[in-house]
């Protein structure tokens, strides 16, 4: 990574000397600009004081565990420690699967079944809800207890906002389970949607999962120095005996 | 005439007065008092007081008036959507129209009256007096005729985006557009207008400079009362940052744009100006080069528009949320789009219309003057002067100033209004 010239860092200060702090994080002026008046309006309104943050922003902790929370489409997604926050992509990626699911033919008349692997913060399963009509059925799972308590958080926290709608509470379901673990998987997935129709086939229409996928070397090496530090590796590397059995098994 | 009053005691008085005098003062009892015979047409114009109407303008009234009427007579017969929204739009002139006749009609009568010998002359003195009142009301219909016949802007009834940008003067530019935000913020908030911040930035040097600010005043009919104020202001002072107490002149740009965002499409009068293909527009997401997805955590919401056919751009990064920055970026991009378009059509008709275009008020020229020193605000379009600077800074004022610039903008529209239209 290049270095800061210290030019911009002196007039980074000019503007105001807490400015230079975000800079080493955010690379570039008009970015650590925005971030500024994110933390100063956030700070305001939690009225704690501004340099703390700015501190802690500078050691590389992401924006979104400073401030708690990362938009995400019309919802408010809630970030917490040990919990992957959502990325960008992510929200493109979902918007257009729903405009997908939207143009094409469902299978059957009945509303839609969704099944969210390695859902985190819950913000796939949420932001699928928000856009597809409010009937469609979704279960949402996910290995670590923490990911599971603040997806319910974030169900409970954008019903309240009015990003989702009241039915969200009953038509989404968030469960702790391993992915890896198929047999016990399946059966989590037949006792949440019925045994389905014929040979085990129809219990779910789609299946989204946006799971650890980076390698352990790839970890230490290509990821931000902030994502290697702050955000959980649980959510970003696999485990080491992956096997490829969910691949060979169909719902 | 005058004079007799004064001149009865100095017949007692003086010791010499010249025949002539003595005569009229001898015979005005008998005789009626002084009138103007030709004033039956030309009555009203020799008072200075009435705006007369240009001939083509009465007549374009007149005839419009005359298709309200038969409208009307056929919607009484069957009724048809689109002959009530063209008679709702003739109304204002015909009833314009009426009122300016009726008056005309009303000073007709008071002038008869006043030449009338027959009548006493109590009842005379009460026309006389009528007639400059009728006079004066005669001007007020006229204008109102007027302004029912220009046809009102296809964007008035639209909510505004307002730009504020430095001009020419560097940190003072900044400055001053700065003054210009919070003067416009503020006069929206004293109308009890409602103003949301779109896109802010402050100038990367520090203190209260902007490089751009854009606001939008989402009411109704905001476009039309805030479009007078596009254009180049400037200003003359001693700016915070001389030394040597020295004037600068520096300039800030405000661009007024008619804002789409809550528009209804209402019956059949949906512009066109503001659609844009969203095949035409591309759309950048600024964000960090290399890995993207899990690797990274980036919080570069920046979004950016350009619509290709035109070769116009915006560029949001005001809120974290990526999906409200493109919705923002969009209003921004359609804004412009449609204030490109509307310019051009604009200039098209114009210079259809005259030939030569003789009234110009180009982006290029400075419309306003506030010299912080004389404590005056110019108008240089209506030549209209305020001598309260701080008052119209903080938004009191502004709206006389505006009101000026609206009279000036109604007589220009009616100037280049077609009289055979």
């Amino acid at each position: 990574m290049p270095r800061l010239p210290p030019h911009l860092l002196h007039r980074a200060h000019a503007h105001s000397p807490l400015l230079p702090l975000l800079l080493p994080p955010c690379r570039d002026a008009p970015s650590a600009l925005s971030e500024l008046r994110w933390l100063r309006a956030h700070a305001a309104t939690t009225s704690q004081p501004l340099r703390p943050l700015c501190e802690r922003r500078r050691r590389g902790e992401p924006l979104q565990y400073i401030l708690g929370t990362q938009p995400f489409g019309e919802l408010e997604i809630l970030c917490r420690r040990g919990v992957l926050i959502p990325r960008q992509e992510t929200e493109d990626l979902i918007h257009r699967l729903a405009a997908l699911l939207a143009t094409t033919n469902p299978p059957t008349t009945r509303p839609l079944r969704i099944l969210d692997l390695c859902t985190g913060t819950g913000c796939i399963p949420l932001l699928l809800h928000s856009l597809l009509p409010a009937s469609t059925t979704t279960l949402a799972i996910d290995i670590s207890p923490r990911a599971i308590h603040l997806a319910r958080r974030n169900l409970r926290h954008n019903v309240g906002l009015g990003a989702l709608p009241a039915s969200a509470a009953q038509n989404v379901t968030f469960q702790r389970g391993d992915v890896l673990d198929v047999p016990k998987l399946l059966d989590a997935v037949r006792a949440h949607f019925g045994p389905g129709e014929g040979g085990g086939r129809g219990v779910v229409d789609v299946v989204v999962s946006n799971p650890p996928y980076i390698s352990a070397r790839g970890f230490d090496v290509e990821t931000a120095a902030s994502v290697r530090r702050y955000e959980p590796r649980l959510a970003l590397v696999p485990a080491a005996d992956v096997k490829c059995e969910l691949c060979t098994k169909t719902f | 005439m005058i004079s007799t009053t004064t001149l009865r005691p100095a017949t007692a008085a003086a010791a010499y007065i010249c025949h002539r005098c003595i005569t009229r003062q001898l015979v005005r009892h008998r005789r009626r008092p002084q009138l103007r015979f030709q004033s039956t047409d030309a009555g009203g114009a020799s008072s200075p007081a009435i705006t007369r109407l240009p001939g083509g303008l009465l007549r374009r009234a007149q005839q419009l008036s005359k298709e309200h009427a038969e409208l009307e007579r056929k919607l009484s017969d069957d009724y048809n959507k689109r002959t009530a929204t063209r008679v709702g739009q003739l109304t204002g002139v015909s009833r314009a129209l009426k009122d300016y006749e009726d008056a005309l009609n009303n000073l007709k009568e008071l002038h008869e009256l006043v030449t009338d010998r027959t009548l006493d002359a109590d009842l005379r003195a009460e026309a006389a007096s009528d007639i400059t009142a009728t006079e004066d009301s005669l001007s007020t219909l006229s204008a109102a005729l007027t302004r029912a016949l220009v046809p009102p802007h296809p964007f008035a009834h639209l909510p505004a985006l307002l730009e504020v940008r430095p001009g020419t003067g560097g940190s003072e530019a900044s400055l001053f557009a700065n003054d210009l935000l919070k003067m416009y913020t503020t006069y929206c908030t004293l109308r009890g207008w409602p103003v949301s911040m779109v896109s802010h930035t402050p100038t990367t040097e520090g203190g209260d400079g902007i490089t751009e600010a854009i606001f939008s005043v989402d009411v109704p009919g905001a476009y039309d009362t805030l479009r007078g104020e596009a254009g180049v202001h400037r200003v003359q002072r001693v700016p915070a940052t001389e030394k040597q107490g020295r004037t600068h002149t520096s300039t800030a740009t405000v661009m007024v744009l008619p804002s789409f965002e809550s528009m209804e499409p209402g019956e059949g009068e949906e512009d066109p100006d503001s659609i844009i293909d969203m095949k035409d527009v591309r759309i950048d997401i600024m964000r960090a080069r290399g890995a993207g997805g899990q690797h990274v955590n980036t919080t570069d919401s920046a979004v950016r528009m350009t619509h290709l056919p035109t070769g116009l751009v915006a560029a949001i990064q005001d809120s974290r949320s990526q999906h409200k920055n493109r919705e923002k970026c969009l209003l921004v991009l359609k804004s412009r789009v449609a204030a490109v378009r509307r310019a051009e059509r604009e200039a098209e008709e114009l210079a259809l219309r005259r030939g030569v275009a003789k009234v110009n008020a180009g982006r290029a020229d400075k419309l306003r003057t506030y010299n912080y020193i004389q404590n005056r605000i110019t108008d240089h379009r209506c030549g209209f002067s305020l001598h309260d600077l701080p008052s119209c800074m903080e938004g009191i004022t502004l709206g006389t100033l505006m009101e000026q610039v609206r009279k000036w903008q109604m007589e220009r529209d009616v100037e280049n209004l077609d009289p055979d239209a």
